[in-house]
């Protein structure tokens, strides 16, 4: 469905920037003509693109909102509807630009963490003899079994994403797709973005208590890995969780060694028993609604 | 009249320029009025905060047109589009058509808003729907309106790599479209024909 968007934005931005052939644009305004729905996005695109480059108007709409919310707030005691204010007119959920303006104002100064991040991530292409060993293990971890629903064995029931070939694979053991050398352990750029992402964000619904993003699990001479996710939810609900290897480049079309859906109320508890190779994965998890990141981290595997 | 002129214009040059300053006068010397007018006719302080705001967007909108002219006082015109919303508001309210001299006049004054308000509710809309986008969701999708490339938005932003940015790109403007298209105000503004 997002290959499909995906399609379709990239046609409408050829053709908003004039980079169609003649030909091209010749069959796109005819689709236009019959197709409602594509010459509705056409129009909304444009518009969307307007409104985001439209400065003034985020300029002095800010402003116009700070004064009226300061000059109403102090006048009291007259007449007060008890209706409902409309929504349309909050002014909190219009002052996004206003953070988004300090954000591009401190882009500049933020270029020294990015760095910093990037030179991270290079020191982050370590053999199995440089692992980092977490401070604590998920075996170690204290759990509060009241609130805890253990999803081990909870089947994926909704998954856009393909199996792996696995022959007749067991509901908690899914075959290994990476294989032991030294490639294993290569950061993958985007599932890395991702990481960057979601720790510099801090309106993520979901906590992940553990394993600690970059957690070791030795194998011990065991074929298998006993993966523990655990963490809590702050509204509770569905999530698909997936277990990548570091090798995934076309990610809407990406296999991933494992996939679940998980039932989440408060805090969450994932066990898996995986046989994995030696190496790096990620563990991405998303909400099932709305397909938003709503955790990852990555964790190593090694003898 | 030379200098009342001068100042009318002020207060269009600062909604204009987003000069708090200046809206802040606005605020002072017209706000109070306004509100004690609405109050005598029924309204709230509420409903006054709502149209007292959404009345300099439109003058805001109007002032962007280059055939704009302020052909009467600033107060006028802005008690002219107050009144307006205000009725407009309580007409939606009560969901009946109320014929009321003050509506008359200002449709007599030859002043049509119809479109501006239009125009102003899809814009809160958008931005309403973009303020439920994360940060990086904003920053990728205004840099990608401004013609960015895929490269120079992943350099401008810090992000890893192209792939990741095109992802994430696509991500956000999937999820705002959707927003959009989900939002009731969009299929009720949707009536509504485009300039």
């Amino acid at each position: 469905m997002l290959e499909e968007f995906e399609k379709r934005q990239e046609q409408i931005e050829r053709y908003l920037n004039g980079s169609l052939s003649e030909e091209e644009k010749v069959a796109f305004e005819q689709q236009m003509v019959t197709n409602e729905e594509l010459a509705e996005d056409v129009r909304l695109h444009q518009e969307i693109n307007a409104h985001l480059q439209d400065n003034a108007w985020h300029k002095t709409s800010a402003a116009i909102s700070a004064v009226n919310n300061d000059f109403f707030n102090k006048i009291e005691k007259l007449p007060s509807s008890n209706e409902d204010k409309s929504p349309t007119t909050a002014p909190s959920k219009r002052k996004w630009w206003l953070g988004g303006l300090a954000g591009i104002l401190l882009l500049s100064g933020s270029f020294w963490l990015f760095t910093d991040w990037n030179n991270t991530t290079k020191n982050t292409n370590i053999v199995p003899t440089e692992l980092p060993t977490p401070t604590k293990t998920i075996f170690e971890e204290e759990q509060n079994k009241e609130n805890i629903k253990n999803i081990e064995d909870t089947p994926t029931t909704n998954t856009p994403l393909p199996k792996p070939s696995t022959t007749a694979p067991s509901t908690t053991t899914d075959k290994p797709i990476a294989s032991a050398n030294s490639k294993d352990f290569t950061t993958n750029p985007i599932l890395e973005g991702f990481i960057k992402e979601n720790l510099r964000s801090n309106s993520s619904e979901l906590t992940i208590t553990s394993p600690v993003s970059g957690a070791v699990f030795n194998k011990n001479g065991n074929k298998k890995i006993a993966l523990k996710i655990t963490g809590s939810s702050k509204n509770g609900t569905t999530y698909r969780i997936f277990i990548y290897d570091n090798k995934v480049s076309n990610f809407e079309k990406a296999r991933p060694v494992l996939s679940r859906n998980l039932s989440v109320k408060n805090t969450f508890r994932f066990n898996a028993l995986i046989e994995l190779e030696e190496g790096l994965y990620y563990y991405y998890i998303i909400d099932a609604n709305t397909e938003d990141i709503a955790g990852i981290g990555k964790f190593f595997v090694q003898e | 009249m030379g200098n009342s002129q001068g100042k009318e214009q002020s207060y269009i040059q600062g909604l204009v320029n987003g000069d708090t300053q200046i809206i802040k006068t606005i605020y002072q010397n017209f706000a109070p009025r306004i509100l004690q007018q609405i109050i005598k006719q029924g309204g709230t302080k509420e409903d006054v905060e709502d149209i007292f705001q959404d009345a300099l967007l439109i003058i805001f909108n109007k002032a962007q047109q280059p055939d704009f002219q302020l052909t009467s006082g600033f107060y006028t015109y802005l008690y002219g589009i107050c009144q307006y919303l205000y009725f407009n508001k309580k007409k939606k309210k009560s969901n009946q058509v109320i014929t009321l001299e003050a509506d008359k006049t200002f449709t007599n004054s030859g002043i049509d808003i119809e479109q501006d308000l239009v125009t102003i509710e899809r814009k809160k809309l958008y931005d309403d729907i973009l303020a439920q986008l994360s940060s990086i969701c904003r920053q990728i999708l205004t840099q990608g309106a401004k013609g960015f490339s895929i490269t120079e938005i992943k350099q401008q932003l810090g992000l890893s790599s192209n792939a990741y940015t095109r992802l994430r790109k696509n991500r956000c403007k999937h999820k705002l479209l959707t927003l959009i298209k989900k939002d009731k105000r969009y299929r009720e503004l949707s009536n509504f024909t485009h300039e």
